[in-house]
């Protein structure tokens, strides 16, 4: 039925060798290309005055290492200090931050969290990284919401890129890639205690740095949180809060890299016991720079999770990641990152009646090779081509390529477009899911009323992107990406062709297209002014010959036409802030939800240098509102009052 | 693939042929900005006259935990024409001693065991300059961060005080925020 991964490897390394011929290929491209003038030197920064010099704009630290400026993405940078004035106490809630995502609270503990569209309870095609571990889940090709957190006080920027980013991070990146970053231990020295509450919700953290003797830094966290369950918008109370405890490290040493977290939690289900969740993962990365001036970074994970949910499934996975990444000059014209990684999965389920995974005990890997040059071709024009080949136990060899353009068209401005390949990979929902368990057996034939997706192939999505950036002036920043994505093979349910039950297919297509808008304007030195706003437009269509059973399995997508965001950060004296969000998200189709605007406040106070008080309140324009699911089950999110107490030394 | 059917697409792209190409600049580090920024601190603080001070003419900046910061200082072209702009950058370990320093730098690699080196810098009226989070309630004058791609900084007035320093007005007005000193 379902071939496990070892039995095919041998010809993975071949599938690669054999299409490792495109490098080479890719690589005279670059190369060919014209040569192009010195670049000019830098601006002679010390003839700025004090007040120039903090306008200019420096480097990401991000992994990349180019402007933000620069980059041929829609991506938006969530930072520390936003997230901080935002009062956001959980991960969903701070990437509300980016004007380039859609964030949908479907109850107490889950979200459904996409960009350009496809938002569903069961999300599959935005990929989530945190500190550079995928926490995407391959039982059912999502992110668990409610099983991962990080020390908010921690967290050192959040990029959101919406939009593929498949050559660089792998299958799954189909529609955006998240990627949450930390401090370095040695930012964080001291102690820190918080203590964030509001009507349903309290998060407690402690964490305390300081530093090695070998000469690097350490902290060590722990954190713990408390979701109420919350009302219907029938007044029903809905079992789906949860508590969660949460534990970990990071230290770094000359270019060294060890973290590692443990967590646990109990969340509530309608009729049951709670489901209960663990995990567990240690993660090291070093990164070397070489006399040549190459940096090669290796980097290694293990990831254990267990989510044991009754009426469902007991599933135990643990996960093995391995990757090296080079990056290095070739001559003046050339910057090539490449790298290699490969990553295990042993997933080991124990299945409740009304369904099962199937094998139960299933040996997952991935192994990718990828190389992405950046060619200078003169002072306003780059050439950014890539490729990854992907090799999956499901599907065999996926082939991830990307094309991208920047021109610089003046001092303060960028054009930009791209085309890109990207797919998701079957994951075990895809192929391995039937129902119910144990089907009655008539002639030998098991009646499965869902018999798997024995067929099912990778969704593929082509896309085409045209961005552009401008400053104006010091004051002003300005982005926009226009977007145009075909989906082919997208999932459908289907009647078995062996005439019993349902089999997962790809029987759909897809189009979205839309626009991407956002800007900020420092109006004064103490105000601020930034907002954001989407329309995109979403549609999927089966194919000729599709009996689609299941509009819920998957093709279905309730996205909203449009959603917009308008902030203001205001210093209104020394250590006072007042910080306003206003919200505006579109109607959403099936299951019809209306449009909603909210209004969320939060007030910061440095009381004393080690006191930091916040006093927020959210959805204050209606006594309540709802952002997803059927009427009458879908949670309402009540105006809210809460306060944050943060200590340091 | 679908480009052809956004109008706002092409309007873009209309939009920004008109513009006029212009020379690429390639934006600078973070290192690099904060080199510049210690570099001009000395004229936007006022020793004490029993300091040892750049009074004499000549300020001393010591850099601690923060090599590139270091290097950068050391390119620009006035400082390695030190004898003509009075400015000599000193790198430092952290049980270095920092008489005579009149400017000290402690980066984030150094600043968790900063904490004497801080005490004394108040005591000889050394201007502390850090980039590293809550630095300012560990006794740094002026603190950088990141903000929207740019370096900024905080102050914090009441350990100037304590330093017996005197910073100028426009170094205020530039800061993204001023620790008043407390009553006293």
């Amino acid at each position: 039925m379902v071939k496990t991964g070892r039995s095919r490897s041998p010809r993975i390394l071949q599938k690669i060798l054999r299409a490792g011929r495109i490098f080479p290929v890719l690589a005279g491209l670059a190369l060919a290309a014209p040569a192009f003038a010195a670049q000019p030197g830098l601006v002679d920064l010390a003839e700025l005055s004090l007040e120039d010099l903090s306008k200019i704009r420096v480097t990401s630290v991000s992994k990349r290492d180019e402007p933000l400026s620069d980059a041929t993405a829609s991506i938006y940078v969530i930072t520390a200090e936003s997230i901080r004035r935002s009062g956001a106490a959980s991960l969903p809630e701070a990437l509300r931050l980016a004007p380039n995502i859609q964030v949908a609270r479907i109850d107490a503990r889950n979200y459904a969290i996409t960009a350009r569209g496809f938002s569903t309870a069961l999300e599959n095609k935005l990929l989530v990284l945190i500190d550079g571990r995928s926490v995407y889940s391959p039982l059912f090709s999502g992110v668990f919401w409610d099983a991962q957190d990080v020390a908010i006080d921690d967290i050192d920027r959040i990029e959101v890129i919406s939009g593929p980013g498949a050559t660089l991070w792998g299958a799954n990146a189909v529609n955006g890639v998240i990627n949450i970053t930390t401090k370095a231990a040695g930012a964080t020295p001291g102690t820190l205690a918080s203590i964030s509450a509001d009507g349903t919700s309290r998060v407690g953290t402690v964490r305390h740095g300081g530093e090695l003797d070998n000469g690097g830094s350490y902290r060590i966290y722990a954190r713990t949180m408390l979701q109420e369950d919350l009302d219907s918008d029938a007044g029903a109370r809905s079992a789906t809060g949860m508590k969660r405890t949460q534990a970990g490290f990071r230290a770094d040493w000359a270019g060294l890299t060890v973290q590692g977290d443990a967590y646990s939690g109990e969340l509530h289900q309608a009729g049951t016991r709670d489901i209960r969740i663990a995990g567990a993962n240690l993660l090291g990365r070093k990164t070397v720079l070489l006399a040549s001036g190459t940096e090669v970074t290796a980097q290694a994970y293990w990831d254990f999770t267990q989510r044991d949910q009754p009426n469902a499934f007991n599933e135990h996975l643990n996960t093995i990641d391995v990757q090296v990444q080079g990056a290095m000059s070739l001559g003046s014209r050339n910057r090539l990152v490449a790298g290699a990684g490969v990553r295990m999965a042993f997933d080991r389920i124990a299945n409740a009646s009304s369904f099962a995974f199937l094998p139960g005990d299933l040996d997952l890997y991935w192994a990718n090779v990828f190389m992405q040059n950046e060619t200078r071709v003169n002072d306003q024009l780059r050439v950014i081509a890539g490729v990854k080949l992907e090799q999956n136990n499901y599907t065999g060899l996926e082939i991830l390529p990307t094309l991208r353009l920047a021109w610089k068209t003046a001092e303060n401005s960028m054009l930009w477009t791209s085309a890109s390949r990207t797919v998701r990979a079957p994951s075990r929902i895809d192929r391995d899911f039937y129902a119910p368990s144990q089907p009655p057996v008539v002639a030998g034939v098991p009646q499965f009323v869902i018999g798997g997706g024995p067929q099912f192939a990778s969704e593929v999505a082509n896309v085409a992107e045209l961005g552009y950036r401008i400053q104006p002036s010091a004051t002003v920043s300005f982005s926009a990406t226009a977007f145009a994505t075909r989906y082919d093979r997208l999932r459908t349910l289907e009647p078995s062709p062996n005439g019993v039950g349902q089999v997962f297919s790809n029987l759909a297509t897809g189009r979205t297209h839309g626009l991407e808008l956002w800007g900020q304007w420092q109006v004064m030195p103490d105000w601020r002014l930034s907002g954001g706003a989407v329309v995109q437009r979403v549609r999927t269509e089966l194919e000729k010959g599709s009996r689609d059973l299941s509009a819920a399995a998957g093709i279905a997508t309730s996205d909203p036409s449009h959603y917009w965001s308008l902030r203001s950060s205001w210093d209104i004296a020394a250590g006072h802030g007042i910080d306003l969000m206003l919200r505006r998200y579109g109607a959403l189709p099936s299951p019809a939800v209306p449009a909603y605007s909210t209004l969320d406040l939060n007030y910061t106070w440095q009381a004393t240098p080690n006191l930091h008080l916040s006093l927020f309140g959210s959805s204050l324009l209606d006594s309540r509102h709802v952002e997803f699911g059927r009427s009458g089950l879908r949670t309402a999110y009540e105006r809210q009052v809460g306060v944050k107490l943060t200590w340091r030394r | 693939m679908a480009i052809a059917c956004l109008p706002w697409a092409a309007l873009l792209a209309c939009a920004c042929l008109c513009m006029p190409p212009a020379a690429r600049a390639q934006a600078p580090s973070e290192d690099a900005v904060k080199a510049v920024y210690l570099f001009k601190m000395r004229n936007y603080v006022e020793w004490p006259a029993t300091a040892a001070g750049p009074a004499g003419g000549r300020t001393v900046i010591g850099v601690v935990g923060a090599e590139k910061v270091a290097e950068h200082l050391l390119q620009i072209p006035a400082v390695r024409d030190s004898a003509g702009s009075g400015v000599t950058v000193r790198r430092l370990r952290i049980g270095d001693g920092i008489a005579g320093i009149d400017i000290l730098f402690i980066g984030q690699g150094a600043w968790s065991r900063a904490a004497p080196l801080v005490a004394q810098a108040h005591d000889q009226s050394t201007l502390v300059v850090s980039d590293s989070d809550d630095a300012l309630s560990g006794g740094s004058i002026i603190n950088f961060r990141l903000v929207d791609e740019r370096i900024r900084f905080d102050i914090s007035l009441e350990s100037a005080e304590r330093a017996n320093l005197k910073l100028s007005s426009q170094l205020l007005s530039v800061a993204l925020s001023v620790a008043r000193a407390k009553e006293k």
